[in-house]
């Protein structure tokens, strides 16, 4: 007993040493969000070449979703600046800036130098000092190239600004599709299609498009093989044949086909072109996207009365009903994350973009615009989403709803969004 | 027995000073590309004809300026706390009273962090993340040593995290029951995103 005692005494004594130190445990839960401030002077270089690099990195920050421009003019020195001085980092700490960016532009015949340098405040780091080169149709590219730097080096985040955005323009009457970065720069349009051009779909390695056109008087479903511009059709059956989905495995895809009538979801092999019907009931099914494992697949059916999202398992072909709120839900679209799925929601006749989980729970419908929202499509990453407003212009949005940031220029009429994964 | 049709893609690929210039009216790009091969949907960051890595110098500017007017504002924003004296008259326990010092000291130091944290909306909605950091703090509230412990294993949480706590050098000093005869304190800090990320 008495050894006992000893035995704790002396643990006493040791635990409390003075060479030991005391360790405490606190937790920090995040009071809400916001986002990295970056102080980005105007560059400096060439007045006609500056101010248009600067404004696309500044949008390309915007839409990154996770930092925010300082405006210039609350800098203690406006005007352009090409490097920090000796000294003057105080003064970006105090107006807040977590990163600062200075870039000086240079000219030599068709080319275009871009000298980049980044900052983090907070160690007080050169973060990124890079030069980029290229010709001055192509500047985008190095802006590209840097943003995507950035976000690797500061937040470790996946590239995103080598993906593209392929959408649908109506113009002068006609309605093709086209492609353009995912911040809306460099638009190219696909001729020759028909005057009546629709629901555009990316293949999971970014070199085929499936897409519905009016090219024979009939919503025909065709492949556009972008590395040959090749154009296949791929279904012209007698009526509907609309709303392609690539499968992740690239062998086929899943589309709506009205062959006896009703809308139905059908799978169609990419080579044999045989069809096999996925989904049967009196109602119209419709919008078939598939999970990143390609196990799932949703839909929007009216068969409750109202267009609603279903969920299916492609194992055993069970179809559970995902929502339940809103009188009108469709056009769903997987995450790319496998963990939930996003669709347009009408509650009082005004539409918007809404989340939820695959397994039902947590609808979270986004504000958006305020002016009508659809056709929602995630980034490669998942984190964030772009949509078509009814005012004509693409946004992108985070998924916790905050301001959508415009990346088309209103030039045009464009809907149905559909984000690329990485180009390579 | 299926048509195979060629079509041409037509690209506008604007200028950079045309298309973003803010002060150029439409944005409207001037010149229009004919390109007809696929190829340029390809195209990526290979366009980038040459990406200079420049060698990596000192900074320019020295930590020590970015460090001493973190210094001025956390000098400030620990001169100004107190510890609390204990409320009452003299019967009150002196364990109480020490245990209120260090709830109000660990609440102080949640706030100096929660001034720092920004945590960004683009970055995840995953409610389920946590990260734990080892902080070493000596008597006198200098950080002494910060480490990443537990990943949370998304590297934008964490990096968010380490942001913040890089911008912090030094805290109001421990109260004195949490010190009591030691050097320094430990603290494994744990971080996990806003209340309602779903």
């Amino acid at each position: 007993m008495k050894k006992k005692v000893w035995l704790l005494l002396l643990l006493c004594i040791f635990s409390t040493s003075p060479a030991l130190a005391a360790r405490l445990d606190i937790h920090i839960q995040a009071r809400g969000f916001t986002k990295l401030k970056v102080a980005m002077p105007y560059f400096t270089g060439p007045a006609d070449l500056t101010s248009g690099i600067w404004t696309m990195c500044a949008k390309d920050l915007a839409v990154s979703g996770v930092f925010e421009v300082l405006n210039p003019q609350s800098y203690i020195n406006p005007g352009p600046v090409s490097t920090i001085a000796q000294g003057t980092l105080k003064d970006w700490a105090l107006i807040g800036a977590d990163y600062i960016i200075t870039g000086n532009v240079s000219r030599l015949s068709d080319m275009v130098t871009l000298d980049i340098q980044i900052i983090e405040v907070a160690s007080a780091k050169f973060i990124d000092r890079k030069t980029y080169s290229t010709s001055a149709q192509t500047i985008h590219t190095a802006v590209h190239a840097f943003m995507d730097t950035f976000l690797d080096k500061s937040l470790g985040l996946n590239e995103m600004f080598s993906s593209k955005i392929i959408a649908v323009r109506q113009q002068n009457g006609k309605k093709q599709i086209g492609s353009f970065w995912c911040d809306g720069v460099g638009w190219q349009e696909v001729k020759g299609l028909g005057d009546l051009v629709l629901n555009p779909a990316w293949s999971k390695d970014t070199k085929k498009v499936a897409f519905v056109s009016y090219w024979r008087d009939n919503p025909d479903l065709y492949l556009l093989d972008l590395t040959t511009n090749k154009v296949e059709l791929l279904s012209g059956r007698k009526g509907i044949n609309s709303t392609p989905a690539f499968h992740p495995s690239g062998s086929m895809i899943a589309c709506t086909l009205s062959i006896n009538g009703n809308p139905e979801i059908y799978f169609l092999d990419l080579k044999s072109k045989n069809i096999q019907q996925i989904t049967k009931s009196w109602a119209t099914d419709t919008s078939p996207s598939f999970s990143p494992d390609g196990k799932y697949m949703a839909f929007c059916s009216d068969r409750c009365g109202t267009p609603q999202i279903y969920l299916m398992d492609l194992k055993d072909r069970k179809v559970q009903r995902l929502t339940f709120q809103g009188r009108y839900n469709t056009e769903p679209t997987f995450s790319p994350r496998g963990d939930m799925v996003a669709f347009s929601n009408s509650t009082n006749g005004i539409y918007q973009i809404a989340l939820i989980r695959t397994d039902g729970s947590q609808m979270t419908v986004l504000p958006g615009t305020g002016k009508g929202d659809e056709s929602p499509t995630f980034s490669p990453d998942g984190r964030l989403i772009a949509f078509a407003s009814s005012d004509g212009n693409i946004y992108v949005t985070d998924l916790v709803g905050s301001k959508p940031v415009r990346i088309t220029n209103g030039n045009g009429v464009y809907s149905e969004p559909s984000w690329s994964l990485i180009t390579k | 027995m299926y048509e195979v049709y060629e079509v041409s893609i037509v690209s506008n690929v604007p200028s950079a000073a045309v298309s973003a210039a803010p002060n150029k009216g439409t944005g409207r790009p001037v010149k229009k590309f004919v390109r007809n091969e696929g190829a340029q949907y390809k195209k990526k960051l290979g366009t980038v004809t040459k990406e200079k890595v420049v060698k990596e110098k000192p900074p320019e500017i020295s930590s020590a300026e970015i460090e001493s007017k973190i210094e001025d504002i956390e000098k400030a924003e620990s001169t100004q706390w107190q510890p609390p004296v204990a409320k009452g008259s003299g019967s009150t326990p002196q364990t109480a009273g020490t245990a209120s010092q260090e709830a109000v000291w660990v609440a102080h130091v949640k706030e100096i962090v929660y001034d720092r944290w920004k945590y960004p909306p683009g970055i995840t909605l995953d409610a389920s993340l946590k990260v734990t950091f080892f902080l070493r703090i000596s008597r006198n509230g200098n950080l002494l040593e910060k480490n990443l412990i537990l990943s949370s294993r998304n590297t934008p949480f964490d990096r968010s995290v380490m942001i913040a706590l890089n911008s912090i050098n030094k805290i109001p000093p421990p109260p004195i029951g949490l010190v009591a005869g030691r050097n320094e304190l430990e603290i494994n800090m744990t971080f996990s995103p806003p209340r309602g990320v779903e």
